[in-house]
């Protein structure tokens, strides 16, 4: 069953991972979005006290913030609210530097200029109030970063490829070749994409990113239900079984979804209307894969207090990585790859852990999650921080975990019992 | 066999378990007076800068990767290899080492 698993699920989806798009896609946020994301998620939490702890500092601090509001959130809206814009020159420098012989800064630089260009409706820019296109430039405007980012940087290749670019003697130095070998790629491509912009506005009045939002909204809500998270997490965690980095394979398909989810539930907060975005990053890194991939926080435990030398080995080495949620020590050393005593609840509690996540965002139980920690911030910390202070939301993940701990127990305890066995069989030959 | 340092590089998705793992041969080496130099990184940047390497180690769980990663060295034919998973999984540095020794013949 496993050589069927390995044939027909992880070379196709190892291809789609292995897709340099793709690639680019997930470089593009962890890489080049992520701290702009983070920053601005400071002056949301500074904007956003954590009201529900019903502290006399806290509720003091609210009332500081309410009259100043605009100007609280003003780094907010020009970092996270412009996450399009990072997102955009991000795509078009880490798909350039999968490519040899690619000036990385010059193609981010143009594939952000193009997806700014598109953002504005084509009339008199002087007139166009800048309020109105923040929206698209940040979380609305993701799929249109990520489609000009690939368009203009397979542009560049070509110019490259077909040798067009204005020809200089040898002796010109490096500094100034570089912008001579971008300038024709920049003076023919910006204004193709200005005549799409164009054409877009003219024909249907709106902008491009208007437009693409409209086309992707229906996958936007389907990427958001509980059948899309529990076949998010089931894929990973078969990939994991299999020894495949799950998230990072799932994630380069599904990070614009995500962030798209996260966008529109910090614009929801600051506009006072409910957030509905429920399967984002943190929904998956901080509220389901405690200690790891396949919630093995608790695991980690079992294996140190075990008596077979080989798990209390393992857990030694497994337990301050699995603080900050690093596992791969357990998923190789227990092992659970290609262990199918331990791939069922491996596989098994995530899927109920997430049918709880989902039903206690749903019910409003847990607020939204707004901010994406880095995924290493361990346990209950991670929780308050991603739904901007929600203690409710730490003790969730402590209890997913004990829920993770509790199916594992059972499995752990009977692979147990056969390594002890061999152990000792080893001991008296 | 005190010759030239060895470059090595280990690779992983993000660069997380890979410096950790880098760490841990790198002590070893110490221990064992061998003149390697290792460093970690994710596979993304490893096509720019193969060059530098003289060898390259996959940890088991980006295998998926394994294709893309060979043909950047391969231009600058550079042995890779996946890490072996037993010694991933308990972050022993001293049979990676050996494993990198091998894979350079020395």
């Amino acid at each position: 069953m496993f050589q069927w698993l390995e044939d027909h699920l992880m070379e196709p989806l190892g291809k789609i991972a292995q897709n340099r798009y793709l690639q680019s896609i997930r470089d593009a946020f962890v890489v080049f979005a992520l701290p702009v994301i983070l920053t601005g998620a400071i002056f949301l939490i500074i904007a956003n006290p954590p009201t529900s702890i019903n502290w006399g500092i806290i509720n003091a601090w609210a009332n500081a913030v309410e009259p100043i509001m605009p100007q609280i959130l003003f780094p907010f809206q020009l970092t996270f609210g412009i996450m399009a814009l990072t997102v955009s020159f991000g795509i078009g420098y880490s798909l350039a530097s999968r490519y040899e012989d690619m000036d990385e800064v010059m193609a981010g630089i143009l594939s952000m200029l193009a997806f700014f260009m598109t953002a504005f409706p084509v009339v008199d820019i002087t007139q166009v109030p800048f309020g109105e296109i923040l929206n698209y430039l940040g979380g609305q405007g993701l799929f249109v970063a990520i489609i000009l980012g690939i368009l203009t940087t397979e542009g560049m290749r070509w110019f490259r490829k077909k040798g067009i670019a204005i020809k200089l003697p040898d002796s010109v130095p490096p500094y100034v070749l570089r912008t001579f070998n971008s300038l024709l790629p920049f003076m023919l491509i910006l204004p193709i994409v200005w005549a799409l912009a164009w054409i877009v506005w003219a024909n249907f009045g709106v902008t491009i990113p208007q437009l693409v939002l409209d086309l992707f909204s229906p996958l936007v809500s389907v990427s958001n239900s509980y059948w899309s998270a529990l076949g998010m997490i089931i894929l990973m965690l078969l990939l994991w079984s299999m020894g495949i980095h799950g998230m990072n394979v799932v994630s380069s398909v599904a990070y614009p979804f995500w962030m798209t989810q996260l966008a529109n539930n910090v614009e929801a907060i600051n506009a006072g209307v409910e957030a509905t975005g429920i399967v984002t990053e943190p929904f998956f890194h901080m509220f389901t894969h405690i200690g790891g991939s396949g919630a093995t926080l608790g695991l980690v435990l079992l294996m140190l207090t075990s008596k077979s030398d080989q798990l209390k080995q393992v857990g030694k080495t497994a337990i301050v990585p699995g603080i900050f949620n690093i596992n791969e020590p357990v998923i190789f050393g227990l092992p659970i790859v290609l262990n199918p005593i331990m791939i069922i609840p491996f596989i098994l509690g995530p899927a109920i852990i997430v049918t709880i996540n989902y039903i206690c965002f749903t019910t409003g139980i847990i607020p939204p999650v707004i901010v994406q920690p880095p995924f290493t911030v361990p346990i209950f910390l991670g929780g308050f921080i991603a739904t901007g202070g929600s203690v409710l939301a730490g003790l969730l993940q402590i209890v997913n975990v004990i829920i993770a701990t509790i199916i594992y127990y059972p499995f752990f305890k009977y692979y147990e019992k056969t390594l002890l066995e061999r152990e000792k069989a080893e001991v008296t030959q | 066999m005190s010759e030239e340092k060895i470059k090595a590089i280990i690779l992983c998705s993000w660069g997380a378990t890979s410096s950790q793992l880098a760490k841990k041969v790198q002590q070893a080496a110490e221990q064992r007076g061998i003149q390697i130099e290792v460093d970690a990184g994710g596979t993304g940047e490893f096509s720019k800068n193969a060059g530098q390497y003289d060898v390259a180690l996959l940890e088991p769980q980006v295998r998926h990767l394994k294709k893309e990663v060979s043909k950047a060295a391969e231009k600058y034919n550079i042995p890779v290899d996946l890490v072996d998973q037993r010694a991933f999984a308990l972050m022993d540095g001293n049979a990676v080492l050996d494993q990198i020794l091998k894979m350079l013949g020395k």
